[in-house]
């Protein structure tokens, strides 16, 4: 029986001649969009004080005050006054800074490679992603009609950050069960 | 699919960690492969049946239930 592995056998690729070696080596090549592994423990140093930020901010309305500027809005609805459109206005921007904060580092811990990152990982992600995705939906289905008014914009302010959250969950519970084997 | 991995391995004298490394997978990769846990990739297939200079279906073979 011929062996592929070690034959000299030449396949025609992309209108070039290669070895089976050559398509192996080609293939190893894929491209994975994963941040590098140190961006994991950057994350968990950013998220530790965003998180603190957050609490203080939502339960105490905690603000910089030298977080005072002038910034550039696309859309301004303010509560009492006419929509404005592509202006300059005046706002503290703790709030905003701990939502990117927030993202960021869930996004870091979220998509950064592990040590190893094989195959099996990459599928485990994949699944992850897909179960985060539909509990994530399932919970703000639930809250859509369950939660009303200003109970709702809470679940909404969540929601920004939940699915990565629940990926993160997901995930790193099915690497300890798969380390656990 | 069910496989002969481990005793593939065993006719080698390899433990899953030494395959794991000339593969460059994990460990725990290989113990899910042979435990019939994950349906490995083909190139991770021909990864392995190259490092036990075999045909890949001598390794792998595919069960009724697959067709």
């Amino acid at each position: 029986m011929v062996n592929f592995t070690k034959s000299k056998v030449y396949f025609t690729l992309c209108k070039k001649k290669c070895t089976f070696e050559d398509i192996i080596k080609t293939l190893r090549m894929k491209t994975n969009y994963l941040l590098p592994q140190k961006f994991k423990t950057i994350g968990i140093a950013m998220l530790v004080p965003t998180l603190l930020m957050a609490v203080l901010f939502l339960f105490y309305d905690f603000e910089f005050p030298f977080l005072d500027f002038r910034v550039f809005s696309i859309i301004n609805d303010p509560i009492m006054g006419d929509t404005e459109h592509f202006k300059f206005i005046e706002d503290n921007i703790t709030n905003e800074l701990i939502a990117v904060f927030a993202i960021l580092s869930l996004v870091f811990i979220a998509f950064s490679k592990r040590k190893v990152e094989d195959e099996l990982v990459a599928n485990i992600r994949l699944k992850s992603l897909l179960g985060a995705t539909y509990i994530n939906y399932l919970v703000l289905l639930f809250c859509i009609l369950f939660f009303y008014n200003f109970t709702f914009l809470w679940v909404m302010m969540f929601n920004m950050f939940t699915l990565l959250l629940f990926f993160i969950i997901h995930f790193n519970f099915k690497m300890i069960q798969l380390n656990r084997k | 699919m069910k496989n002969s991995l481990k005793v593939e391995r065993a006719k080698k004298d390899m433990t899953q960690a030494e395959l794991a490394k000339l593969v460059n997978v994990s460990r725990q990769t290989i113990n899910a492969i042979e435990s019939g846990d994950y349906n490995l990739s083909t190139i991770l297939a021909l990864k392995i049946s190259k490092v036990f200079q075999v045909n890949v279906n001598e390794i792998f073979l595919l069960e009724n239930k697959d067709l």
